[in-house]
């Protein structure tokens, strides 16, 4: 139940300091809007973007590229604020 | 000081503690409005201590409540915060650090004020990790090959 559900896409961080300080911050609080269950994964290591902990430790830079995934009602919704706010560089730029 | 409408954070440390708490975290995940300290000096009364709390309460109070954030359980901030509780809609929570503020920060637009005590708890304490125990446990698991 839970595989068949997750929707995921794959984004490039092109903000001056890719998913930390502010940009993390607006992410996170992004991501705790949401129902479903929402990771982020970069080069294998996969953490949850509702924490900001998880989102920090990931050392997510400019050009990286990451992977969001989302699970549950919501997903689809999710998914598309997130990648809207990664690829408007958080409205920063 | 106009107050949006979101759960207040409060942090009440000892000496300069609380400032730099928030400053730090200004560095690492910007601004947060609606958060303020409280500073605990030396060998202040309860009377003084029960002031400023409720004072720093009520500036921050939107209707959603406010999570206070202590350095130490226990001691006389501890003990005023405890008989503030039924007078306010405060959530207070002891052993403050880095972790603990950052998660509170980021969580508050989407939790209650009691859903944020669990938040506070457990980010507190899964900051606390062994770098040791982490270098060691990647290396071994290097030796033993995929």
């Amino acid at each position: 139940m839970k595989h068949l559900s997750e929707i995921k896409q794959t984004v490039r961080l092109l903000n001056k300091v890719g998913l930390h300080a502010r940009p993390a911050a607006m992410f996170v609080q992004a991501a705790n809007g949401f129902k479903s269950e929402i990771k982020v994964e970069k080069k294998g290591k996969e953490v949850d973007a509702k924490s900001i902990l998880g989102i920090l430790s990931l050392a997510a830079e400019y050009n990286d590229e990451v992977t969001i995934k989302a699970n549950g009602e919501d997903a689809e919704d999710a998914i598309r604020k997130l990648v809207d706010l990664v690829n408007s560089k958080f409205g920063e730029e | 000081m106009r107050v949006k409408k979101m759960i207040g954070i409060i942090v009440a440390a000892h000496g300069e503690m609380s400032k730099g708490l928030i400053e730090t975290s200004r560095m690492i995940v910007g601004h947060a409005e609606n958060m303020t300290t409280v500073d605990l000096l030396e060998g202040e009364g309860p009377e003084s201590l029960r002031d400023k709390l409720k004072k720093a309460v009520e500036s921050l109070d939107s209707g959603e409540g406010v999570i206070v954030l202590l350095d130490l359980y226990g001691g006389t901030p501890s003990n005023v915060s405890a008989l503030l509780v039924r007078e306010l809609n405060i959530e207070v929570v002891s052993g403050v650090n880095l972790p603990m503020l950052l998660e509170i920060i980021v969580k508050r637009a989407s939790k209650n004020l009691k859903e944020l005590r669990q938040v506070a708890m457990y980010a507190g304490k899964e900051g606390i990790r062994s770098v040791n125990e982490i270098v060691e446990k990647i290396e071994s698991e290097i030796k033993e090959g995929p």
